[in-house]
Order: C-alpha cells, then sequence, then structure tokens
C-alpha cells in the first residue's frame, strides 16, 4: 500500500491540474503565461557565432550571487524571530496528530517546499532575452540559474527552521547564533569595502572581481550556489561539483539536526504555520493588510481636519504617516532600491530604457496604493457623501508619495546616467502620470469587473487593460525620436488618458461591489 | 424605514438572492435566519449598498445608493473591517468627521459601554477580534442612524458584550430606530425579534411576526427546523 504521505503528495498535485483544467480562467492564465515564455526563450534565438555576449558574463555571475545572498538572509534571519514553515495549516491538523514519524513528516514538508522553491524562481524564465544578449547565457545555463534559485529558497527556510528550533527558549544560543549570522554578513561586507576603497575608481570592476572571489565561493550557501551555478556557466566542473557538494553537506547536516537533534518540531513550526496561514486568508478575502512596521509609532494622535469626504484625505495622511520608514513605506523603498540597483547595471541602455524598467516595476507598487485598500472595507461605501468627492479625495494623498517616490528615485539616477536637469524633471512628471494611470486602470478595472469572482481573470485583464492604457504614450513617445520630445509625449498622453478615465469612473463607488473577492 | 422589493443579485448563474421583499418599519426588530450559505449576508449587502443587485432598496424613502439613504444607515459587518492605524479613538473621529457630525455623537456612552474607554490610544490591528467587533459596533452606531443592520453581530463577543448589545437593541428600538438583524443562531434572538423571516437558498422560505407566533402552536424554532430540514412548513 501507498504511504499515505505519498497519497497526499500526489492527489494534491493531480487536484491542482484538475482545477485549472475546470476553470477557463486559470486555464487561459496558464497558456498565456505558457505562451509568453515559450516567446521569450525560443523567439529570435540568436546565433551564438554571429551574436557573441556583449558584456563579462562574471558580472552576471557576480549579480547572481547577489540575489541569493539577498534571498537567502531575508528568508533564513526570519528564524531568529517567528520562524519559518515547510507546512500548511492543513498539515499541522491532520498531520501532526496523526500516528506518523516525526522524520518521515519532516520529509514530506521538505519534498512539498521543493516544489513551491520551484515555482517561485519561474519569473527568472522570463529574464532569459536580456540574459541571452547580453552574456551569452544557453537555455541550460537559464535552468541551472533557476535551480540555484529554488536551492537558496528552500536552504533558506530550512536554516530558519533550524535556527529557530535550536534558539527557541535559549538566550544564548539565540545570541551565539545571531552573532556568527550577522557577524559573517558584516565580514564579507568588510571585504567588499576594503577591496572598493583599495581602487575606489573601478566601483563596478571591483564589485564584480570581489563577487566572483574565493572568499565569495567559500562564502556560507549563497557562495557555493553561485559556485555551482557559475561553474555550470563557465564551464569549470570542479567549481560546480565542489559547490553543488557543498550544499548537499549543508542540506545533510541540516535535516540531521532536525531529525536528532530536536526531533519534536512540531511546536517550533506552529506559529508560522498559523500566521502564513492567516496572511493566505487575508488574501484570498480580499484583505490587504497594512504594509505597516511591526512596531508602529503613535506620533500625534488624531485627524485633526476634514469634513465629509475630506476625511478620508486626513485619515490617509495618519495612516501613511505611521506605515512609513523615513518619507516613503518600507515597500516603496524596497521598489526604489531594486529600480537603482538594477539601473546602475542597465544603464547602458540610457535614460530612456531605465525609465520604461522602473515604469514596469511600478505597476506592482501602484496596485498596492490607500485607495485599494479603502476599496476593501465598508465605509468608502458608507459614507453618505458624492462618490466622486470621496474618490477624488481618496486620490489625493498619493500626489506627495508619488511625486517622492519619482524624486528619490530619478535624481540619483540623473547623475549616474549623467542626464540633464530638464530630462530629470520630466521623468519625474512622467513617473507621476504613469502612477495615476496605473490608478485609474486600477480604478477601471474595479468598474468593469467589480462583479467578477475570478481573481485571475481579473489579473490578467488588469496587465492588458494597463497595456492598452498605455499604448498612446508609448507610440507618440517612440515617434518623438528624441529623448526630452518622448517624455514629453509620455506625459503628454498619459495625463489626459488618466483623467479620461477617472472621469468615467466617477461614480465607482456607486457600483463597486464589496464581495471578499 | 426599509423597504426592499423584489431583490434579485446573481453571481454568474448562480442566485444568491431570489426576488426578496421585506419590511423593516421604524421601532422594529427583524431578523434574518437561516442556515449558512442561505443568502443572508448578500441580502444584508444588498441593503447597505455595497454589491449590485436588480430590484428596489429604499431607506426612508431614498434609494439605498443615495446620500440620503447612507445617512441614515448604520452597518455593522460580519468580520470587523477596521483600518489597522488607527487608534480606537481616531476611528470614532473618522466617523465623526465623515459623517458631519457636530459633537461625538453616542461615542462616549458606546465606549464606556463596550469597555473599550481604557483601549482608546490602542491602533485598529492591535485589537482582539472581539474588540475589534466592540469598535465596529460603535462606529455604526455613533452617527445615531435611524435603519441599522446587524450581520452575525454577536460572533466573537464575550458574554458582557452580548448582553450589552442586546439591551442596545431595546433601547434603539424605543428610540424609534429600524434593526435587521442577520444571524445563523436562533437563541441568540429568541427574546428580541419582532419579524422573522427564514431564509433557505437565496429566498425567503417563511415569515412571522411576535403578535402571529402568540397564536400558533409551532414555535419559531420549530418551524425553522422544519423548513431548514427539508419539510414544508
Amino acid at each position: 500500500m501507498r504511504s499515505p504521505l505519498a497519497y497526499l503528495l500526489l492527489t494534491r498535485l493531480k487536484n491542482q491540474v484538475l482545477s485549472w483544467l475546470k476553470s477557463p480562467a486559470k486555464l487561459l492564465y496558464l497558456l498565456f503565461i505558457g505562451a509568453m515564455l515559450t516567446m521569450v526563450v525560443f523567439s529570435g534565438r540568436p546565433d551564438t557565432a554571429m551574436n557573441p555576449a556583449r558584456r563579462d558574463i562574471r558580472e552576471l555571475t557576480a549579480g547572481l550571487f547577489a540575489l541569493y545572498l539577498l534571498l537567502f538572509v531575508l528568508l533564513a534571519q526570519r528564524g531568529f524571530g517567528q520562524g519559518a514553515s515547510l507546512f500548511r495549516l492543513a498539515d499541522v491538523n491532520l498531520i501532526f496528530a496523526a500516528p506518523f514519524r516525526p522524520r518521515s513528516v519532516l520529509f514530506f514538508g521538505l519534498i512539498q517546499q521543493m516544489g513551491q522553491s520551484l515555482l517561485l524562481g519561474l519569473f527568472l524564465l522570463y529574464q532569459f532575452g536580456w540574459m541571452r544578449q547580453l552574456y551569452g547565457v544557453s537555455l541550460p545555463a537559464l535552468l541551472v540559474i533557476l535551480f540555484g534559485y529554488a536551492l537558496t529558497v528552500f536552504s533558506a527556510q530550512l536554516t530558519a527552521m533550524v535556527l529557530y528550533s535550536l534558539t527557541s527558549g535559549n538566550d544564548r544560543i539565540h545570541t551565539g547564533l545571531k552573532f556568527a549570522f550577522y557577524g559573517l554578513l558584516v565580514g564579507y561586507g568588510g571585504y567588499v569595502l576594503i577591496r572598493l576603497l583599495a581602487d575606489p575608481e573601478h566601483v563596478l570592476d571591483v564589485l564584480v572581481a570581489a563577487g566572483n572571489s574565493t572568499a565569495t565561493r567559500l562564502f556560507p550557501v549563497a557562495g557555493w550556489i553561485s559556485a555551482l551555478v557559475a561553474g555550470f556557466i563557465m564551464k569549470d566542473r570542479w567549481l560546480a561539483l565542489a559547490g553543488f557538494a557543498a550544499c548537499l553537506a549543508f542540506l545533510g547536516l541540516l535535516v540531521i539536526t532536525v531529525t536528532r537533534v530536536r526531533q519534536d518540531f512540531y511546536e517550533d513550526v506552529l506559529l508560522t504555520t498559523e500566521s502564513n496561514h492567516n496572511a493566505i486568508t487575508a488574501r484570498k478575502e480580499g484583505r490587504l493588510e497594512d504594509a505597516a512596521p511591526r512596531r508602529v509609532r503613535l506620533g500625534k494622535v488624531g485627524l485633526n481636519k476634514g469634513s465629509g469626504a475630506s476625511a478620508f484625505y486626513f485619515k490617509h495622511v495618519v495612516e501613511n504617516r505611521r506605515s512609513r520608514v523615513l518619507l516613503l513605506s518600507g515597500q516603496s523603498l524596497i521598489f526604489i532600491v531594486m529600480v537603482l540597483a538594477v539601473s546602475f547595471f542597465m544603464r547602458e541602455i540610457g535614460l530612456l530604457g531605465v525609465f520604461a524598467f522602473s515604469s514596469y516595476i511600478q505597476i506592482f507598487s501602484v496596485s498596492l496604493g490607500r485607495l485599494n485598500r479603502e476599496l476593501l472595507k465598508p465605509y468608502i461605501y458608507l459614507v453618505p457623501e458624492p462618490p466622486f468627492a470621496k474618490l477624488l479625495h481618496s486620490l489625493r494623498e498619493s500626489l506627495g508619495s508619488f511625486f517622492i517616490e519619482a524624486a528619490l528615485l530619478f535624481v540619483p539616477l540623473a547623475l549616474l546616467l549623467r542626464a540633464s536637469p530638464l530630462s530629470c524633471a520630466l521623468c519625474i512628471l512622467a513617473r507621476v502620470s504613469y502612477a495615476y494611470l496605473f490608478t485609474a486602470g486600477n480604478l477601471l478595472t474595479e468598474r468593469i469587473f467589480g462583479a467578477g469572482t475570478s481573481k485571475v481573470l481579473i489579473f490578467f485583464f488588469y496587465f492588458l487593460l494597463l497595456t492598452f492604457l498605455a499604448l498612446p504614450g508609448i507610440v507618440l513617445a517612440f515617434l518623438a525620436g528624441t529623448e526630452t520630445g518622448a517624455l514629453l509625449a509620455l506625459l503628454g498622453a498619459n495625463v489626459p488618458v488618466a483623467l479620461l478615465v477617472l472621469f468615467l469612473c466617477r461614480n465607482i463607488l456607486q457600483t463597486a461591489e464589496l464581495n471578499n473577492r | 424605514m426599509l423597504h426592499v422589493a423584489n431583490v434579485t443579485k446573481s453571481y454568474g448563474k448562480l442566485q444568491a438572492n431570489k426576488n426578496l421583499s421585506l419590511h423593516v418599519h421604524p421601532g422594529e426588530i427583524a431578523v434574518l435566519l437561516g442556515p449558512n450559505g442561505a443568502g443572508k449576508s448578500t441580502l444584508i449587502k444588498c441593503v447597505t449598498g455595497l454589491l449590485r443587485f436588480t430590484g428596489d432598496v429604499t431607506i426612508g424613502g431614498h434609494p439605498n445608493k443615495t446620500v440620503e439613504a447612507k445617512r441614515l444607515l448604520g452597518y455593522v459587518p460580519e468580520t470587523p473591517a477596521l483600518y489597522d492605524l488607527l487608534t480606537v479613538s481616531e476611528h470614532v473621529e473618522f466617523i465623526r468627521r465623515a459623517y458631519r457630525l457636530d459633537d461625538d455623537g453616542d461615542a462616549p456612552d458606546l465606549l464606556a459601554r463596550f469597555e473599550l474607554l481604557d483601549k482608546q490610544k490602542k491602533l485598529g490591528k492591535e485589537l482582539s477580534k472581539g474588540m475589534q467587533q466592540k469598535l465596529s459596533i460603535c462606529c455604526a452606531l455613533l452617527h445615531r442612524p435611524r435603519l441599522v443592520v446587524f450581520d452575525e453581530p454577536m460572533v466573537g463577543l464575550d458574554p458582557h458584550a452580548i448582553k450589552e448589545l442586546k439591551r442596545l437593541f431595546g433601547e434603539l428600538r424605543a428610540a424609534g430606530a429600524a434593526i435587521l438583524i442577520s444571524t445563523h443562531m436562533l437563541d441568540s434572538v429568541a427574546d428580541l425579534w419582532d419579524t422573522a423571516h427564514i431564509m433557505v437558498d437565496g429566498a425567503i422560505a417563511a415569515s412571522r411576526t411576535r403578535q402571529e407566533e402568540a397564536g400558533q402552536d409551532q414555535s419559531l424554532e420549530e418551524l425553522f427546523f422544519r423548513i431548514t430540514e427539508g419539510r414544508q412548513p
């Protein structure tokens, strides 16, 4: 008889596939994703002999190390707080209480987590175009990069779980391991800094050299995984094997630690599993938790201004103040740092290319705006004020944030790319115009698909709609010819389109549905 | 005060509410009873203007989505929907300002009754679910609405708060407010209702007033189980 845990894994997988086949919306979305992926991977494959890589491949391997390191640190450090879990709440309720050996349950969780880690990295496949163009990356190399990503996520989750198991309830071990964890990071940071100070003229070259140095290859987990990937890409078999062997040994050590040292790990994963479950349930029900720091500083209490619809604006001012890290929310700052980092490597494509990339990323930050959160609560519908007034006052708060975010992004970018002050100012204005265009797209999606119950379908059409709304600006920008002309064209097209959509959606609060999508 | 006429609400092929009609008069407590999935919450959301529907809903003679109707309405949702980053006192201030009240309305009394006075500096996200429900009730009532709609109001409340809420129902009725309560817990409203509507599969299967109850040999509870367990009334 097949093991019940194997049965559970396979049945879940089978039912997942069946649910895709039964839902036309999900199937359509999957086909679209698949088609896009195929197009990205197979369209116009260059003859590598005719199109040699334009940049040093070591830049890519150094960048991959940075990505893996960031990911590993962000995920693994949760072991010092709430911990991490390889399980779902259903596993806790049905499997933990059932007569299975904890070791079997752990392996069940590990296999489950491996699949999820691989899925998380699928976005990397979409990066094939620029990786191939700039660095001549082949398809097998891309798959190894994806494998490296999944291995990082998987190792980090398991590390967090082990860290939590070892440190919970023992302050001395907690402090010691935390000191070792962050000490290693500070040590590595110091190593890179010393190399930078030795040659401050060539920042990129120094970073690339440091990212491919022996010290980096020896650096725990992220260094080993990057050695595995770099070894494969650069056809250094021994480097790849050494990296792989180090990872395997580390994972083996973690598993032994859990199964031998701390066999009763159920309690350690309980809290995280429950909070993960609550977060997933909230997302399913359309509840967005506020992106606030864990410890909110209250500051001045009270709205102190506002009457009728404008009370929403003054409420947003208070909420924004409490959710911010410095001038913007933590999420906005992460988006800015991410765009700045990527732009640093993409700077050869010029200001307009960087602007296009930042606008793409902007879609995700705008969709988390405060109006979206407001639409998920009943008050915006219940307050006895004209719907258009409530809409305008709800959009009012974002203007300041949009400008600050655009300035924080494009002033350093203009300095980096040596762009003129005029181009910088136009980029800021054009970014703000995109922010309102995307907000208008959000509203239009709500207006058209408000009654829809398929999140997948709504998400799919949301992107199509944004493309459609942005199209006039993009076409005019292409026709404009010059950088200044293109930015002016974007601005000139986006503002009227956004205003028109806002006007058309003026009664959205009369027609929207709060149906816990 | 509340007139619901021929309300139908569909989600694709599924009809959650089928041609429903009911009235709630000033000084009357009407309850919507029914098993899970009967369509009670959907009807409540149609009444409060949170969903699109076909048919007519008027509050105090005004269509329910107008500003005039909203001014008369108070709504306590099933899941408390508070703002994570506002304190208890700021929730009260926000409602006061949004509804253009000159004073704090009934806020001081409500906060005291629901034991929230010492929690005024707590953020929405710091409150327990029960406390959130209490604040949600305060927010719905502080502008002194003439129609109050409660969706499963007792869920998550402690015994003291349930007692206080029941007392409040009586006071609101005495003050001439119309009250509509949706619940699947018959016991919780047994001694409160003036009119009861039993919903099954999106339709009202039976309605009964307190006066009619007196002359019946079958109690509301018996009627409820006969209907919901598949037998004809």
